[in-house]
């Protein structure tokens, strides 16, 4: 899951230098491919760019599926959601959320990219998050350099070359096309586990911790617990 | 007089019953036969070796598969054979043997026998014995029915310890945890059902005040016995081997130098971390640099891609998982003249293990040990999936799958291997089933797992409860047979979960010899849990 937020934060905007983050802002400006200014459009269908990460063997969870609706606006994958709300100018307006299982409640914090510096190689996020100021650098620090990890240059040359790639196959099909032929290469490379890696690759140790404790939970302590019960409790002896 | 009028009356009433059963049993499984099918490293390679066998020709020629399986289930056909018993008449007469054997030690423990006639008709209408993986020459039916010999066994001796009359018992057990040990690799979890055995006769004797030097000989002869006859029997298939093949080895995939080779593989570093991929391409590549005298084997094995089995039925598929690849290395050897015998294919893998070894202490290969078996030890980074086959096993263990959903093709078995089915008196092309008895057959099935289902979930209910209230109404014999199959059948599915995370998932036969004795066990054990808590209310 760390692994999804980290991704969607390299989608839109590749490779973290420097952060300011005025008052309950957490933003990142980040250097980007110029190329990107002929697929701006993409970053308004967040659902096409996970989709897009997938078919280049980037995929944004391993286990469990994505979630694709309103033509590729909003996009959920386990319990993280993100939408497009609108643009205005170059600066494009998305909610990112968490869903907290309970019904249709979520947690969402408005994000904002700002795509008016792509031509010059920068684009700038900001997160608007409560209490931002309260997140330690350490922690930022970390959120930089798994950005930088997952949306270095070479990936997002990569993606570029695979946009490019695609388009030339729906040609003057507009954006519309290319959408599709993203969907349609996604199809053409299912049907089999290929999609998104092989069946049984490693999945980070972070992501297990609750899983174990669960487990150390179930199996250790509460057998530990019902015993210490069993013994304590007065008048236990054969019948 | 009238009372023991009343029991012969029931008595016959439930042989009468336990007959109807049977017949029953014979009639719905009449029109199956034995598929002969083409697997070298199942169906064909155990009646090769058996026909082997029987020719006196000890296994047969040695070739890369030859010992990749435990030979108990040649040695049954070719013992079976010899006697002029059909292969398909053995397995379902000794299920039948095995199933009323338990049940009459759960009867003479004091089981309800309505309940038991019901118990016997789950485990003789289990869908499991006419299933795919049943009707081929397969290990597990075998397997199966030891077990259930050897749950009976179990039985008896603690419904018999305190008059002297358990020894025969005692050697039936010894005899089934023998050849049990000789059947399958993973066998060797039998030593937890013995400790498990060993601990309920201590108590059973204890609670049945036997005298003291008494009770120690049925202990020690407990504990020695059923060891005895299993390191013997052990000692003479090695001794045998390796006068026909020169090394003292039983199972050349599992022990001796191919599975310390297989650890040397996979020490060495590879970006693909994959806990089915053992051997990648990576990882051959570099070895092949490094090793000349395993470029033969790296340039024989077949490439990844998503046509291949491993991609089909585990997903893997830019590489080839541990169920093929480790099969694909051995074979490759011998095709490359690398391994002609088994000292020589020891040889082989020795060498190649020892300059990987060195490669990697000079520094020309980058590795990070990573255990020094067949398996890597278990990581916690592998928890999740674990978790995952372990959940899978244990739907297996509730409800077994019949079919195999994504089949291997079936093929054509080539001539000589026809001719080894037909000699083994098994028809190369098997008729087709009736039409009325497959209907009848596919009708059972669904009621058939929903009941058992539910009744093994009640019956591990009732193992806890019965557990808690132990104190106050101490394990009698159906209790403690519970328990026992309940507790072994736990331990197994977490070792199996643990060989699962590396081989990848097993298909149901794995189950089935617990949930065949778990079937037969679980009506009667819950029944004395109930009676147990009403004793202490």
């Amino acid at each position: 899951m760390t692994r999804l937020r980290y991704l969607w934060l390299a989608v839109l905007l590749p490779l973290a230098s420097n952060a300011a983050e005025p008052g309950s802002e957490l933003s990142f400006e980040i250097p980007t491919l110029p190329g990107y200014q002929r697929y701006v459009r993409l970053f308004e269908h967040p659902g096409y760019l996970a989709v897009l990460l997938e078919n280049n063997d980037l995929p944004l969870t391993h286990s469990s599926k994505l979630i694709v609706r309103e033509r590729g606006r909003e996009v959920e994958a386990k319990n993280i959601v993100i939408r497009f709300i609108g643009r205005n100018g170059t600066s494009y307006n998305y909610e990112a959320g968490v869903t907290l299982g309970i019904g249709s409640a979520s947690v969402t914090v408005p994000v904002v990219a700002d795509f008016s510096g792509l031509a010059a190689g920068k684009t700038t996020v900001v997160a608007r998050l409560p209490l931002a100021t309260l997140i330690p650098g350490e922690k930022r620090e970390r959120i930089q350099s798994k950005v930088r990890t997952f949306a270095n240059a070479a990936t997002q040359q990569k993606l570029l070359d695979y946009l490019d790639r695609l388009s030339k196959t729906v040609p003057g099909a507009g954006f519309d096309g290319l959408g599709e032929a993203i969907l349609l290469d996604a199809y053409n490379r299912g049907g089999g586990p290929a999609l998104r890696g092989d069946v049984g690759d490693a999945v980070p140790l972070s992501e297990q911790w609750m899983l174990i404790l669960t487990l150390a939970i179930w199996f250790i302590l509460f057998p530990i617990a019902l015993i210490v019960y069993r013994l304590r409790r007065p008048g236990a002896g054969p019948a | 007089v009238v009372g023991t009028g009343r029991i012969d009356l029931l008595s016959g009433l439930f042989a009468l019953g336990a007959g109807f059963l049977v017949a029953f049993y014979l009639v719905l499984t009449s029109d199956l036969s034995i598929v002969a099918r083409y697997s070298p490293h199942d169906d064909s390679l155990y009646v090769a070796r058996a026909v082997h066998l029987l020719a006196g020709q000890a296994f047969g020629p040695y070739d890369s598969r030859l010992l990749v399986k435990y030979p108990g289930l040649s040695l049954w056909m070719a013992g079976t054979r010899s006697v002029g018993i059909p292969f398909l008449i053995s397995i379902h007469a000794l299920y039948i043997a095995a199933g009323l054997y338990l049940a009459f030690a759960l009867l003479k423990a004091g089981a309800s026998r309505w309940l038991l006639l019901v118990a016997l008709a789950l485990y003789l209408l289990n869908p499991i014995t006419y299933s795919e993986d049943w009707m081929r020459v397969m290990r597990e039916p075998l397997d199966t029915s030891l077990f259930v010999v050897m749950a009976g066994a179990i039985a008896w001796v603690l419904l018999r310890a305190a008059d002297g009359r358990a020894w025969g018992h005692l050697a039936v057990f010894c005899a089934a945890f023998g050849f049990s040990m000789l059947v399958r690799e993973e066998s060797r979890l039998l030593w937890a059902l013995l400790a498990l055995f060993i601990a309920a006769l201590a108590w059973q004797t204890k609670c049945l005040a036997m005298p003291g030097r008494r009770r120690l000989v049925l202990l020690l002869a407990a504990v020695a016995a059923p060891a005895l006859l299993a390191k013997t029997g052990e000692h003479a298939l090695r001794e045998f081997v390796d006068r026909h093949y020169g090394a003292t080895i039983m199972h050349d995939f599992g022990e001796g130098e191919f599975p310390r080779l297989v650890a040397a593989i996979r020490s060495v570093e590879s970006a693909k971390d994959n806990r089915l991929v053992m051997v990648t391409q990576e990882r051959l590549a570099r070895i092949q640099k490094e090793v000349p005298a395993f470029a033969p084997v790296a340039e024989r094995l077949p490439k990844p891609g998503p046509a291949t089995f491993s991609c089909r039925l585990h997903g893997v598929c830019s590489e080839w998982s541990n169920g093929w690849m480790l099969f694909w290395l051995k074979d490759a050897a011998f095709d490359a003249r690398l391994t002609p015998n088994l000292p020589a294919a020891q040889d082989y893998f020795h060498r190649v293990r020892s300059s990987i070894e060195d490669a990697c202490a000079a520094g020309r290969l980058r590795c990070a040990p990573n255990g020094d078996g067949l398996l890597p030890p278990m990581q916690l980074r592998w928890t999740r999936a674990y978790v995952a086959e372990g959940y899978r096993l244990a739907k297996m263990f509730l409800a077994p799958e019949l079919f195999p959903k994504v089949a291997i093709p079936v093929i054509d078995p080539p001539k000589e291997v026809r001719h080894a089915f037909e000699a083994m008196g098994i028809p190369a092309a098997a008729p087709p089933p009736s039409a009325i008895l497959a209907g009848i057959r596919a009708a059972l099935v669904a009621p058939h797992h929903l009941f058992a289902g539910f009744l093994l979930l009640a019956a591990l209910l009732a193992l806890a409860l019965r557990v808690w209230i132990a104190d106050r109404v101490p394990l009698e014999p159906i209790a403690l047979i519970g328990a026992i199959v309940a507790l072994y059948a736990l331990w197994r599915l977490a070792i199996l979960a643990y060989a699962a995370v590396y081989l990848g998932p097993f298909t149901s036969r794995i189950v089935f010899s617990t949930y065949a004795v778990a079937v037969l066990v679980a009506l009667p054990f819950i029944a004395e849990t109930a009676a147990a808590w009403r004793r202490v209310k």
